[in-house]
């Protein structure tokens, strides 16, 4: 069993280095903020620093350390959509004060980056709508490159699953662009 | 063009956003950030667990200390009770010699008023 252990000032700087990234852009595919990503994956490196000790080496580290990611992105999220239920249920009794909507930063070049953008957009939002496993097993592997394998550990499933949940994903995400597109041309 | 295949284009136009996806460059403060978080909250950690050190000390003295208290007070109030109680009896017994209850004879000073 490979037990990690890192004296908790020297090498732990270089695990964070080494994966400080891709941490930070898996939680940034899922909450689609980069000031709350920043966070998220401060606070992922938090727990790995106080829980190293628990990681049994079952998996692998990496695939330890985005599972954490995941987890709390998904946190991140379910509590945004709560707080926003309940900020609607206020704002339904005249209390409450109005959401900020999510700022975009302009594009450099307004024409192809705008189109793109927007794409972009319709596409997350068609992910965001999709169930939370189809969710993280899409992200992981379209966006971060993971392979199915990878993902399995970080799911804590097996790889069969995670195709199969890839290929959901994918048949779904067509549906909802379709049917989405039908509307909008 | 018919109008599926637009739509199908369009669709597969968007799915490609997977690949044109920007990536977040790390902040090169990330490290520090996060040292001095680990630093302060460990301080916290410290600190409460000087409290519950504290804590766990504090406990059984005060109780001790509220045990003492109870039993000290418990044995005040028995022993002035019982005083209480002998204060009485010999009160009884001065009264009882006094209008001579214990006799079989009239005691005058009972009746004077009659």
């Amino acid at each position: 069993m490979e037990k990690i252990r890192f004296d908790k000032s020297g090498s732990f700087e270089g695990l964070v280095k080494l994966h400080q990234n891709q941490v930070l852009n898996t939680c940034f595919r899922f909450v689609n903020n980069s000031d709350d990503a920043e966070d998220l994956a401060q606070d992922v490196f938090m727990e790995v620093f106080n829980s190293i000790d628990s990681f049994r080496g079952e998996a692998k580290l990496s695939s330890w350390i985005y599972r954490i990611a995941v987890n709390k992105s998904l946190d991140f999220i379910r509590k945004k959509k709560r707080k926003k239920r309940f900020a609607f249920v206020l704002s339904l009794a005249g209390f409450g004060d109005e959401e900020k909507e999510l700022q975009i930063h302009a594009p450099a070049n307004p024409h192809t980056d705008l189109e793109q953008m927007e794409r972009t957009q319709i596409l997350n939002k068609a992910i965001d709508s999709l169930p939370e496993n189809q969710k993280v097993a899409i992200t992981l592997s379209k966006y971060e490159g993971f392979s199915n394998k990878e993902i399995a550990e970080i799911m804590g499933t097996s790889i069969s699953a995670v195709d199969s949940l890839i290929h959901r994903a994918k048949n779904n995400l067509q549906k909802k662009l379709y049917k989405y597109f039908e509307n909008h041309l | 063009m018919s109008r599926k295949e637009k739509i199908e284009k369009e669709v597969q136009k968007t799915l490609e956003g997977f690949s044109h996806s920007v990536r977040l460059k790390g902040n090169s403060f990330f490290y520090t950030r996060l040292k001095n978080r680990i630093d302060n909250s460990s301080r916290q950690k410290r600190k409460t667990i000087g409290w519950e050190f504290a804590w766990g000390v504090l406990k059984p003295i005060l109780l001790l200390l509220i045990i003492v208290l109870n039993i000290f007070s418990a044995t005040l109030f028995i022993k002035n009770q019982s005083s209480d109680y002998s204060n009485r009896e010999l009160l009884l017994d001065s009264f009882v010699k006094e209008l001579a209850l214990d006799s079989n004879q009239y005691n005058p000073n009972l009746l004077i008023n009659e």
